[in-house]
């Protein structure tokens, strides 16, 4: 996203007040009820125009943990500014754009400690340091909760550390969000895996369960065990650790999928120096789950798209990729999803060179977790309090590992698990002792 | 003298900036106090008026008269202090409003007078107005007499510099006492005969009405309405010094600009709707549309000042384009159909007519931005409702039609007072 806005992002405090007066400050306004954190937009962008940025800020901060973050990389055209009034005059308002502004105010002045609520009861364990497991752990711990956070990794930020491009998100940016997520006391712990949730849920008051969909979908088709055949995932974070070394020297990348991260897929390794990315997706453009303005971006990077082809097999020697075989496709009936169902053309069978074959289709979280607990591998959750069904009711499940799909949404379900959580703490141990 | 004013001059790359001045604009031609002006656009006494070049710059591009910048007799003493100029800035716009501390001008009226009888020498056509200030009888007599030997089409008497003016209370504007108005008013129409003398005044003042008719009494030609309106420009509160800061200390300036356009229209308005003189129209005026409202309350032509010194000269071009063109479209012959057109429309508040109104909205224009019920609810009458698909819908028994909501409206036209 950062790359897409480069041309709008707004430099200095003359742009961005110049930007604030376009907002009509509109009642109950929509941009706010869009937004999945419910930002106060208006209020914001009210603060930068008197010149209070440091008000703007608190603003921005209290319904939101990751607001430098969201600033580089939250998709306004999917919430905010899509539904911005002013679009009916002539255009929406930059809203995100000037979220971004006064998170660069704070940049320089970090401000490290927190008073808290003052409650001190209550232990909650929170499953994975992504966005929404870090997002529930610092609002309980901003009411005076103990939290423990178990994440598998060495390094907290999750999806945001591993997987989202360095060209969309600095490290330095996230690490900003981190390190007051972190300030605020809870207990994170490192190169934890855990199996059992079942024995977490006895030991703690409150399991929140958050670690992310992490096993991507395979493709099941042949050849998927080829030395150059990546699922999304691994992809992403192998670029993302020494992504000129994979990429030196390859000619061609196939990225199969037509979600975001194929198109992150493919713009990594076209960033990476690969010569050439195509994107192979089996429905047509209009179907495209990806976002508009990312598939335009890419587009514009010289990302080349293929509709309406299916993969039939992965075609090599020696345990080595040399290409895709695809056979054409038109869209059938409608299928369960609403989606139309792509149908193979008989011998339309056509076969692509390539070097790296990326399968990006995907990626479903690890049921198993709450299998331990719930004996089955399915689950039902309550998408009003993201509490589990079926089960004691202490825990509470959220981010991709609900089938979110944005950064913002995963905070979004960290803030209402916390509070319903604060409240089965106060049932528990009654009331906010001061 | 005459080589320092050439070197004066704007290098020729800015020659966008000067158009030739067309002379389709006939239909302009205005006659007022017994002068032939070309069009109703004369500059103000201000800084544009202080030097020779600004003024033939000002005269070739279209401008039809100017009132030089106030001059007093020799051996006065004119300590200016700088910076004089100041803004209000409001959201983005610079200079909503012009503060200035400025003075008289530096020259006194030997020199002001040659350059009167040079101007008129070179531009018979145009209308030239000195502006004159003095102390005592002798002075503005002898003022007026020589600025009018040299050529002058016409005397401006500033009666309301903002910085006090000279004379019988130091500090006080002349125009603020109805006596001494009329008594100087009286001594300078003495000196200057048959020829046409104009008093500029200022709006701060109890009542203008009575400044208006000491006037007509002493026998002047002109009222010229009005001066800058004094005022404080701001404090910068990093360190509560005043602006414009001059040593950490500062004064109150004469406020001009379009910030001051309603004040100008009231003091025009109720001069013209009391007196018989002819009033010359000042004060907020920046485009075409604004003097067309401004001569409709009574103004027989319009001083420009701020607008030009913000956006130069050339302003003239659209003055001259869009009046004309406003003209053909009302199907006027000359502006001074203008003049006075909205005075009847301008009544006291005990005579208007009682009416029951109420808001009314129109859904197709409404964007649902619900600014109107935000507006009604904490300023209003809470009569505005919020649907749930952002709707506003006007609770017709609570609405007293104050007319809010249409103020604050984002969409012109979408919301209108309906008598019912």
């Amino acid at each position: 996203m950062q790359i897409s806005n480069e041309h709008s992002e707004i430099k200095n405090e003359l742009q961005a007040i110049s930007e604030s007066l376009r907002c009509l400050q509109c009642f109950d306004a929509p941009c706010t009820s869009k937004c999945p954190v419910h930002i106060p937009v208006p209020r914001f962008i009210r603060m930068i125009r008197s010149g209070n940025t440091e008000g703007s800020v608190a603003v921005v901060k209290e319904s939101h943990p990751f607001i430098h973050t969201c600033g580089e990389i939250c998709p306004d055209e999917s919430f905010c500014s899509s539904i911005c009034t002013r679009g009916k005059i002539d255009r929406p308002v930059r809203i995100r754009e000037l979220h971004r502004y006064i998170t660069n105010f704070i940049r320089s002045e970090q401000r490290g400690s927190f008073a808290t609520e003052g409650f001190k009861n209550g232990k909650v364990a929170v499953v994975g340091a992504g966005p929404a497991g870090l997002s529930c752990a610092k609002r309980l711990a901003l009411k005076g909760v103990v939290v423990d956070v178990f994440e598998m990794k060495e390094k907290p930020g999750g999806i945001l550390f591993e997987q989202i491009p360095l060209f969309r998100l600095s490290p330095k940016i996230l690490r900003m969000d981190v390190h007051e997520i972190l300030n605020t006391g809870i207990n994170l712990k490192y190169k934890k895996s855990i199996e059992d949730i079942k024995e977490l849920a006895e030991r703690y008051d409150a399991v929140f369960i958050a670690t992310g969909a992490s096993m991507p979908v395979r493709a099941r088709i042949p050849g998927e065990n080829f030395e150059n055949v990546w699922t999304h995932n691994d992809f992403l974070k192998a670029l993302k650790e020494d992504g000129s070394r994979i990429l030196k020297k390859v000619e061609k990348v196939v990225v199969i999928g037509g979600g975001n991260s194929a198109v992150d897929c493919a713009l990594s390794a076209l960033h990476y120096g690969a010569r050439t990315a195509e994107i192979y997706y089996r429905r047509g453009v209009e179907e495209m789950p990806a976002w508009k303005n990312e598939v335009s971006m890419a587009i514009a990077r010289g990302v080349e798209f293929h509709f309406l082809c299916i993969p039939v097999r992965f075609a090599g020697k020696k345990g080595k990729l040399e290409g895709v075989e695809f056979i054409e496709a038109k869209l059938g009936k409608a299928g369960e999803d609403g989606r139309r169902i792509p149908v193979p053309v008989r011998g339309s069978n056509f076969f692509v060179r390539c070097d790296i074959c990326v399968v990006a289709i995907g990626s479903k979280p690890r049921f198993e977790l709450i299998g331990s607990i719930t004996g089955k591998p399915e689950f039902s959750f309550d998408k009003k309090t993201m509490r589990l069904k079926g089960v004691k009711g202490n825990v509470f499940i959220g981010g991709d590992f609900a089938g979110r799909g944005t950064v913002v949404e995963a905070v979004s379900d960290g803030i209402t698990a916390a509070e319903e959580i604060y409240k089965l703490l106060q049932k528990k141990y009654g009331g906010n002792r001061k | 003298m005459k080589k320092l004013e050439k070197n004066r001059k704007i290098p020729c790359d800015l020659i966008e900036d000067f158009p030739p001045a067309r002379n389709e604009y006939e239909i302009l031609k205005t006659k007022f106090c017994g002068l032939d002006f070309e069009s109703p656009f004369i500059l103000a006494a201000s800084p544009c008026t202080d030097e020779i070049s600004l003024l033939e710059r000002a005269f070739d591009m279209g401008w039809a008269g100017a009132v030089l910048k106030t001059t007093s007799v020799e051996g006065t003493v004119v300590n200016l202090a700088y910076p004089m100029m100041s803004s209000l800035n409001y959201n983005e716009s610079r200079v909503v409003g012009l503060g200035n501390i400025d003075l008289i001008s530096k020259y006194d009226v030997r020199e002001v007078s040659l350059r009167v009888s040079k101007l008129k020498n070179k531009y018979p056509e145009k209308i030239v107005i000195a502006s004159i200030m003095g102390t005592r009888k002798e002075d503005w007599q002898e003022l007026t007499k020589r600025l009018f030997d040299s050529g002058a089409d016409m005397i401006e008497c500033s009666f309301s510099c903002p910085q006090g003016s000279m004379g019988e209370e130091p500090g006080k504007m002349l125009a603020q006492s109805i006596a001494a108005t009329e008594k100087v008013a009286s001594w300078v129409k003495e000196s200057a005969g048959s020829k046409p003398v104009s008093i500029k005044i200022t709006p701060q003042v109890t009542d203008i009405v009575e400044i208006a008719r000491a006037l007509e009494r002493a026998g002047v030609d002109c009222i010229t309405a009005s001066n800058s309106v004094p005022a404080l420009m701001g404090i910068d509160i990093e360190n509560f010094t005043p602006v414009p800061s001059i040593s950490g200390k500062s004064t109150y300036s004469g406020f001009t600009g379009p910030a001051i356009k309603p004040i100008t229209l009231r003091t025009i308005a109720e001069i013209a709707k009391n007196t018989r003189l002819p009033v010359s129209g000042t004060g907020g005026i920046s485009c075409w549309r604004d003097a067309v409202e401004v001569m409709s309350v009574g103004a027989g032509i319009v001083q420009l000042c701020t607008a030009v010194m913000h956006y130069g000269f050339r302003i003239i071009d659209d003055l001259k384009s869009g009046l004309t063109n406003y003209m053909l479209r009302k199907g006027m012959k000359s502006p001074s159909e203008i003049v006075g057109k909205a005075l009847p429309n301008i009544v006291n508040h005990e005579s208007l007519s009682r009416l029951k109104v109420r808001s009314s909205i129109r859904k197709s224009l409404c964007i649902g931005c619900g600014v109107c019920v935000v507006a009604c609810r904490d300023g209003g009458h809470e009569a505005i409702g919020f649907s749930k698909k952002r709707i506003p819908v006007v609770d017709e028994e609570k609405c007293a039609g104050c007319g809010l909501c249409r103020v604050v409206c984002p969409v012109d036209g979408c919301i209108e007072m309906k008598v019912i």
